[in-house]
């Protein structure tokens, strides 16, 4: 194991690296904006990907954390009238319960049957939403977030750097979490239920205390990525709960790959972007999305990150063996989500 | 509190009968294939569409258009299979493949619609307005039409499957996949025949829907979530269940909306969802053969 530190390292140099520079490469607001919405999503999707990539557990309920973080950090800051780090950490918080909570309906139940409960978790929350107007702003939302502000500074000045710089290190150190997770014998644990439950128990592993552990993490990071969403936008909203952002989120961790850490946030960036790119269809930019995605769900299984990592075990194949095809490329690793 | 029983009862009618013409297609396809469908509720919403273009537009009598529409909506579920549920569904994911898939269909078809269509309000002029007294309340002669649909063709269904060869090869599918692969059937067309049939008993439901309330592209969400309710409260894979849980959920929708307020009535609904599946997660009603 001892070998693979040093690459290890570099790589989590390179994560934050790539965080400091980000800023100097975008200076254009209208770039800036894109760039931030991405690393938003890209938190999303790394974040959701620990229960459902990861845990091979149908958590559809990642949205609604992420939205109640969101309305947490909107509550906090405008009717508790807390500074921005105070409500950052409660609305972690928040994330951490309403992901713990979520689980308490899931521990009955298997495969398909947490699809739907959890989905129908983030149609309560939107109904709920809609039915405490005096908390929540009803259908009208809560707007006028201040702008996050660390030491006195304000994110949003100098063209959102702090914004950039922030959101870039959260998905740096996010994948350095995430990694440092999967390595540790709760990530092995996690992937053991996923792929032979009897076998895991058998051997040991506590299926109820790990998946509820996964969901308060992955809750916690939901809970902090709607804060920072909310934060950056300036407004919560219903549609933090909307059957739209459930749909993007899932299609940005399919693209991406569930395989790799890095693959949901590969997912995020490129949908962002071709989302962008077709604002400009108007009407026709759903259609055409949801068309893309199904057709990369057919055609592409493991989506972007699989074909990478495909890529270059054959690359490095031919370096090493020059020309023979590594074994390691014809078998893409593949896990039976249900035994 | 009483005095708000008939129109209550009345109003559960309507939305039980609507209810049930839905989930009982998203019944059969869970029986056969394990899965939702997350555009079934965009399917309803084509197909009222559909319903309107062929009787406000084409001026065609109502129920040809619905005839018309309920067979074009056959084949385009027949298409939803065939092009997005086959090539996932045998996947070692392929449920939650399946599951992703037909939720991004949910919204191509919403962006769709608002393409064809365009996002105003649209609504079906019912067969009748007649309406009769039950207790000084005015009923619309169309509830019970409405009923008469949904109990005749969901409780048809049930004969078919039951009964017919076609229905034996669904529940042999359902029951056992290799076993009824051995005795010659062919799962696909199983499969491809099970979503016509569900898209078909969707746009009747559809009818219903865009008659009582208005048609928006948006709006397939709504009913499909309270077919997911419904598909659990009764028992995912039993049709009689998916009956009598159509009822249950529009008796607890009307009553809620009635006495505690309307944006109350989906939380009440889906709390106990909840509660069901927590208690027995197999459904309340007792799964038949």
């Amino acid at each position: 194991m001892t070998k693979y530190v040093p690459s290890r390292l570099i790589r989590w140099a390179g994560y934050l690296a790539i965080a400091v520079v980000i800023p100097y490469v975008f200076v254009a607001p209208s770039s800036r904006l894109l760039v931030c919405t991405a690393l938003i999503y890209a938190l999303l999707a790394a974040s959701w990907n620990l229960t459902l990539g990861f845990g091979g557990i149908f958590n559809f309920a990642h949205a609604g954390m992420f939205g109640i973080g969101g309305y947490a950090m909107a509550i906090a800051t405008l009717k508790l009238q807390w500074a921005s780090i105070p409500s950052l950490a409660f609305a972690v918080l928040v994330g951490a319960v309403v992901g713990g909570l979520t689980y308490l309906p899931v521990i009955r139940m298997r495969g398909i049957y947490i699809a739907l409960i959890t989905f129908v978790f983030v149609q309560i929350s939107y109904h709920l939403v809609l039915a405490l107007p005096d908390l929540t702003g009803g259908s009208g939302g809560l707007p006028g977030v201040p702008a996050m502000t660390i030491a006195g500074q304000s994110l949003a000045q100098y063209g959102g750097l702090g914004y950039l710089w922030m959101l870039g290190a959260a998905v740096a150190v996010l994948l350095i979490v995430l990694e440092l997770i999967m390595a540790s014998p709760f990530g092995h644990s996690l992937v053991a239920l996923r792929d032979n439950e009897q076998l895991a128990r058998s051997r040991g592993v506590n299926r109820v205390r790990q998946q509820f552990i996964a969901f308060v993490i992955s809750g916690a990071m939901a809970g902090f990525t709607g804060a920072m969403y909310v934060a950056y936008f300036r407004v919560a909203d219903v549609s933090l709960f909307g059957f739209g952002l459930v749909t993007l989120g899932l299609s940005m961790i399919f693209l991406g790959g569930t395989k790799q850490i890095w693959g949901p946030v590969v997912g995020a960036v490129v949908i962002t972007l071709v989302n962008d790119r077709l604002t400009g269809l108007d009407a026709w930019s759903p259609v055409v999305f949801a068309a893309g995605t199904i057709a990369v769900l057919i055609f592409a299984p493991g989506g972007i990150s699989a074909a990478l990592t495909r890529g270059v075990a054959v690359l490095r194949g031919r370096l090493t063996n020059s020309g023979r095809p590594s074994t390691s490329s014809q078998t893409p690793q593949r896990s039976v989500e249900h035994a | 509190m009483l005095d708000g029983l008939v129109p209550v009862l009345v109003s559960t009618l309507l939305l039980g009968s609507m209810y049930s013409l839905l989930t009982a297609g998203m019944s059969l396809i869970w029986s056969t294939l394990q899965v939702f469908n997350y555009a079934h509720g965009a399917m309803l919403i084509i197909g009222g569409y559909l319903i309107w273009t062929l009787s406000s537009t084409a001026g065609l009598p109502l129920p040809l258009a619905v005839l018309l529409a309920t067979v074009a909506m056959a084949g385009l579920g027949a298409l939803v299979e065939l092009v997005v549920v086959r090539p996932l569904a045998s996947r070692p994911d392929g449920t939650l493949m399946v599951m992703v898939a037909t939720l991004a269909l949910a919204g191509l078809a919403e962006g769709a619609v608002q393409l064809i269509w365009g996002p105003e309000n649209k609504q079906v002029q019912p067969v009748t307005t007649a309406t009769f007294d039950i207790a000084g309340v005015a009923v619309r002669w169309t509830t019970v039409l409405a009923f008469l649909l949904a109990v005749g063709l969901v409780g048809g269904l049930m004969l078919v499957v039951n009964r017919t060869e076609w229905g034996a090869s669904i529940r042999a599918v359902a029951q056992n996949r290799d076993m009824a692969m051995l005795l010659g059937i062919k799962p696909g067309r199983v499969y491809l025949s099970v979503f016509a049939a569900s898209a078909a008993l969707a746009t009747v439901g559809a009818l219903v829907f865009a008659t009582t309330t208005t048609l928006t592209p948006a709006k397939g969400s709504g009913p499909l979530l309270i077919a997911f309710v419904v598909l659990v409260f009764g028992g995912t894979a039993s049709l009689m269940g998916t009956l009598v849980g159509a009822y249950a959920i529009g008796f607890i929708e009307a009553s809620t909306s009635y006495w505690i307020g309307l944006q109350w009535s989906p939380v009440a609904v889906f709390v106990l969802l909840v509660v069901v599946m927590l208690v027995r997660p197999e459904g309340l009603v007792r799964r038949g053969s």
